[in-house]
């Protein structure tokens, strides 16, 4: 009983949610951890939950948990980012796959360099970015998940575009080519 | 310029994610295998409460059985002995997951261990200083306490009713839906001071078994009991208690205050604790706690062993008391650590 709620509620949300645990980790190894870790915490933790729509952000709020305990014990992770490296070769650009519809090798390297440059922003405004920018959240239901005002939303929003936008403009340059521009 | 190519690459990235998403029944947990045999379900969730009862009240059988004189002083130091063995085994495999225990079982189970210890201690108190009973022999009808139950006060009675709590605890609370998590490590550690505490009381000069424990006076044996109700009732006499408690006894007091207020500050660390961890719980987790406490009770319990006078026996038996409950304290609670990861 408790198995088919949880599948039925899971089944909508769960390809955000383990795209945002990949983005937060930083690796998709880590993050494919990490989702599955907090599926059995919130499986386990199902009956707490009193209103079945209220599930994603429930979910949600479970992934970066579990991410923020995970990074507390994993002391050594904050030096050696092995996680940026094995991410980025795992990509179906990568991996020469380009069968898949609307990709492309511009696509997949556009991918590359936008999860480098998120991979620079601390986890705070790496949370904010990818679930406004990618997932689609609007600001008050980041404040709601966060428990912090719509005001300090944007504040890490706008300080997450100023590193993503200092990160590219040092990587232009490097590589003028990178925007079509000459330095 | 730059913005509109941070833009594109974002939406790469998110076409990218959405290729990427495995089917939804790969990231299901799988569910375990059907259980073939109901018991061993059985045996699964009795077993956690079963073994540390049966740890206890064996240990406390074969060390009592050994006629050993210092247990007989301070029967606790068997209780001592689990702990200390249960902290250091918990220490040894310290790096496993846990399972996340429950929470209000063992708030229950500390209130009602609480209650009961309040409840026969001021029974057997009653009896003892408030009541009197008229006795006759041979020289005819003289007063006394009554002494007539004495069994209230034996560690075996403490044990059986301790066993008694945890399995009504364990019942009522897959009954009760309160969120207690943050009471659930200082509940743990109360119901273990109490326990020992409780114990401790109750010893009382070289018999543990007829520890009726506050009263010096016992009717001689050919004496027998001319009316069992109360003849005259002497309620609250205070400094009666003062001069009858042993030296021993009034450490066994001062040792379970101590625990209490061990475990009353982590229970307020436990509370107060939100974003950040609090400084005495990390302190209290650090991997040497445990195994120094266990050190510190085992050598206080041989040096207990060692000595011959009761009362400096009692206050060693309390130091080693307060040791094996800050060495379970630091055990649970980097349990309570390993949980929060499992």
């Amino acid at each position: 009983m408790g198995n088919e709620r949880f599948r039925g509620l899971l089944e909508p949300v769960y390809a955000g949610a383990l795209g945002f645990a990949r983005h937060v980790s930083r690796s998709r190894s880590d993050g494919d951890d990490l989702f599955q870790e907090a599926l059995i915490r919130a499986l386990a933790k199902l009956d707490s939950l009193r209103d079945d729509a209220a599930f994603k952000p429930w979910l949600y709020r479970i992934v970066i948990t579990v991410h923020r305990n995970r990074s507390r014990t994993a002391f050594w992770r904050r030096f050696l980012q092995l996680g940026d490296r094995e991410h980025a070769a795992d990509t179906p650009h990568a991996r020469g796959d380009y069968r898949v519809a609307e990709w492309s090798p511009d696509a997949a390297e556009s991918a590359r360099r936008a999860r480098l440059a998120l991979a620079t922003l601390p986890a705070v405004q790496r949370e904010a970015i990818v679930l406004f920018e990618i997932e689609g959240w609007q600001v008050d239901e980041l404040a709601a998940l966060h428990g912090v005002s719509s005001s300090a939303i944007k504040s890490r929003l706008a300080r997450g575009r100023a590193r993503l936008r200092a990160y590219y403009e040092a990587r232009h340059q490097a590589e003028p080519a990178l925007t079509g521009e000459p330095s | 310029m730059i913005d509109s190519l941070i833009s594109t690459d974002l939406a790469a990235l998110a076409i990218e994610d959405r290729q990427r998403v495995p089917a939804f029944d790969a990231v299901l947990p799988q569910p375990r295998d059907k259980v073939r045999w109901p018991i061993k379900r059985w045996l699964a969730q009795a077993a956690p409460v079963a073994a540390p009862i049966v740890a206890v009240v064996a240990g406390a059988g074969v060390l009592a059985a050994l006629d050993i004189h210092t247990f007989q002083e301070s029967p606790q130091l068997a209780v001592v002995i689990v702990i200390a063995i249960v902290a250091m085994l918990h220490a040894l495999g310290g790096r496993a997951r846990a399972k996340p225990g429950k929470p209000v079982a063992d708030v229950i189970a500390a209130v009602l261990i609480t209650g009961s210890a309040a409840v026969f201690f001021l029974a057997v108190w009653h009896r003892h200083h408030a009541t009197t009973c008229p006795f006759f022999d041979e020289g005819g009808v003289f007063f006394g306490p009554c002494t007539d139950h004495d069994a209230f006060t034996s560690p075996g009675f403490v044990a059986i009713v301790w066993a008694i709590v945890l399995i009504v605890a364990r019942v009522l609370a897959s009954r009760v839906r309160v969120d207690v998590a943050r009471w659930g490590v200082a509940a743990k550690i109360v119901a273990v001071a109490v326990l020992l505490t409780w114990v401790s009381v109750n010893q009382f000069d070289d018999s543990w078994i007829g520890v009726a424990g506050f009263h010096a006076y016992k009717p001689p044996p050919n004496a027998a009991l001319l009316t069992l109700h109360r003849a005259m009732a002497r309620m609250f006499d205070w400094p009666h208690i003062g001069v009858e408690l042993s030296p021993s006894q009034w450490d066994a007091l001062a040792a379970g205050l101590a625990m209490l207020g061990f475990a009353a500050t982590i229970a307020v660390a436990c509370v107060r604790e939100r974003a950040r961890a609090s400084r005495w719980l990390t302190f209290l987790e650090h991997p040497a706690v445990t195994p120094l406490a266990v050190v510190v009770a085992t050598a206080a319990l041989v040096y207990a062993s060692a000595g011959d006078d009761p009362d400096i026996t009692g206050r060693r038996a309390a130091i080693a008391c307060v040791a094996a409950i800050i060495a379970y304290g630091g055990m649970l609670l980097r349990r309570r650590r390993r949980e929060a990861l499992s």
